[in-house]
């Protein structure tokens, strides 16, 4: 295990007593020479409540993988607390609570995906009939009972990740921690991956998982954190986090053939479709609600019909690049 | 959720390390190097069958000479160069990040490392042996116990080498490590020499260091009772005794620096 900078350090109780994940204050500090260094990770704070699948999205380079390693006690952080069940990240309780899935399946290719369960089962202390029983139940479902002497030098991309899953099953944590686990998979993987993932969060694990598609956010998962050059921009619900943001509402209505809506003054921004007239209306929530009512009087005014009212509600997109 | 764990902690730290050690042992065997080396030593022990030939004095003694040497060059070789990228490798292809995450200590990893090279000196050492001491009874050699404390003292060198280069490969790249063990093991078969010569040395104010320099590197010339074999030369088993010990002490001091160095290294 590595070196722990936070063993010394008293340590509060989680904010909650029921999250899989607390994190609180986090930097990290490379050093990229003797007098310099550089802050991949600034100040971070979020908390996971057990159960959730939590997405942490974020570009490129924004420090997902540092906190992640801290995470899975790969790094220890330069400042702050990190705990995954209450425990210590770094510390050998908190380890044998979390399963990892790495980025890249860096393997030892030469074992087939038995021997490959074989030697991480023995790594977690388990007994080999253990590891027998739960590798033959853990292949079946990542779909690889077929694969299972089979070499994991001849593996396609998917066929690492499922392995790499089972992996990380084995020892039945209440924590995952996926590291970008749809990265570089074709369409099939992707689906494949997300499948597992969604059977996994049925059994009541917590699931965090990195990663910079926000498709796979909005598909997968219950809260989200953004990330950006170190810093975390905002997490929680993802309902919460978008019915904060600002709205669009789509009018669809017809005029009387003598009228023309852009010439009444409240639907000038209107434009003409083939079946009638489209009104998109951009405001703060908090005025919304009021602009549409006043719209859809002037039309009923006008002796015009409302054919629909369309609420468009913000993306993960809207809210990442807004972050961003 | 109750987990199947081993009970007893030194139990199961001593399987994890056996974990690691297996499928470095594994690993190891498939190294292109390996076998280069073993095929390069096979042929070595076979060219003395006949070089014994040409000569006129003892036939069985010159095929000796060449095994013993062969087992000598091919182990050190191979302890400096896969010891050299034990952990290095590790590192670069990023293998060990699912290895750590598991809870495992740093220092099991290493020590795992450590000892899964060693069993392959040893299975390695052995075959080159074996084909040697067989030839070498094949041409009516008499096998005497030199032969069996020469292997023992051999594998001891091995193991000293092996530490060193694991010092190494837990900070620096394995081309380094490699650069850097290798001197070391021609100054530790030169150090009966670089200590004679020490008080020699001018300017007297570098002596100091290079003296300690010697005080802290192995000295390997206590390994190599080589001539000893040869000539049918008494080695006492205190000696054998003695200069196991002084490695198994020099392996236990490198491991522990290299478990230090790679406990605090940001992965």
């Amino acid at each position: 295990m590595t070196r722990n900078p936070q063993a010394n350090q008293t340590v509060p109780p989680p904010s909650s007593s029921r999250a899989a994940i607390h994190v609180e204050g986090v930097e990290k500090r490379y050093r990229t020479s003797r007098l310099a260094s550089v802050l991949a990770l600034d100040n971070v704070s979020l908390t996971v409540p057990q159960g959730e699948i939590f997405g942490f999205l974020g570009p490129n380079g924004a420090g997902k993988t540092s906190l992640i390693k801290i995470l899975v006690g790969i790094q220890g952080a330069s400042k702050g607390v990190c705990q995954i069940m209450g425990e210590n990240c770094g510390t050998r309780e908190s380890k044998l609570r979390l399963g990892y899935l790495p980025e890249r399946p860096y393997y030892h290719e030469f074992l087939t995906a038995r021997e490959f369960l074989l030697f991480h089962g023995r790594l977690l202390g388990l007994s080999d009939s253990n590891i027998h029983a739960k590798s033959e139940k853990l292949l079946d479902r990542v779909g690889l009972k077929k694969a299972r002497d089979q070499k994991l030098r001849t593996f396609s991309k998917g066929m690492l990740q499922r392995v790499g899953f089972a992996q990380a099953l084995l020892h039945d944590p209440a924590v995952l921690i996926l590291d970008e686990p749809m990265s570089g998979l074709d369409p099939v993987g992707r689906r494949e991956v997300r499948d597992i993932i969604a059977d996994i969060a049925k059994t009541g694990k917590t699931i965090f998982f990195s990663t910079h598609i926000i498709h796979d956010v909005e598909v997968l998962c219950t809260t989200v954190g953004f990330i950006q050059h170190g810093k975390l921009k905002g997490s929680g619900n993802i309902d919460s986090l978008l019915g904060k943001t600002v709205k669009s509402v789509e009018i669809r209505f017809s005029m009387a053939a003598d009228r023309d809506a852009s010439k009444v003054n409240t639907l000038r921004n209107s434009r003409k479709t083939m079946d009638g007239w489209v009104l998109e209306l951009e405001s703060d929530v908090e005025k919304i609600e009021q602009q549409t009512a006043e719209i859809i009087s002037s039309i009923l005014d006008e002796k015009g019909r409302v054919k629909s009212i369309i609420p468009r509600k913000s993306t993960l997109e809207d809210l990442f690049f807004g972050e961003t | 959720m109750k987990q199947n764990y081993l009970r007893t902690p030194i139990k199961q730290s001593l399987r994890q390390v056996f974990a690691i050690s297996s499928v470095t042992f594994q690993e190891l065997l498939r190294e292109k190097i390996l076998w280069s080396a073993l095929l390069f030593a096979v042929l070595c022990v076979a060219l003395s069958l006949a070089a014994a030939q040409l000569s006129f004095a003892d036939q069985a003694r010159i095929a000796l000479d060449f095994g013993l040497t062969s087992v000598s060059i091919i182990g050190g070789l191979i302890s400096v160069i896969m010891g050299s990228s034990l952990i290095a490798k590790e590192v670069h292809h990023r293998t060990l990040y699912l290895v750590l995450t598991k809870a495992v200590w740093r220092w099991q990893f290493v020590v795992g490392k450590f000892l899964g090279l060693l069993a392959l000196l040893t299975l390695n050492s052995l075959i080159i042996s074996g084909i040697a001491i067989g030839i070498f009874l094949l041409l009516d050699g008499q096998f005497r116990m030199s032969i069996l404390q020469n292997y023992i003292l051999q594998m001891s060198e091995f193991a000293i080498l092996s530490a060193v280069a694991c010092v190494f490969s837990a900070f620096s790249t394995a081309t380094l490590s490699a650069i850097v063990t290798s001197g070391i093991w021609i100054i530790g078969h030169a150090m009966t020499d670089f200590q004679v010569l020490i008080p020699k040395i001018e300017p007297p104010l570098a002596r100091p260091f290079l003296d300690f320099t010697a005080r802290v590197l192995p000295d390997l010339t206590r390994f190599d009772i080589k001539a000893q074999v040869s000539h049918i030369l008494p080695v006492t088993w205190s000696y054998t005794g003695v200069s196991v010990l002084y490695a198994l002490s020099y392996v236990l001091f490198a491991l522990a620096i290299a478990c230090f160095v790679f406990t605090r290294r940001d992965l």
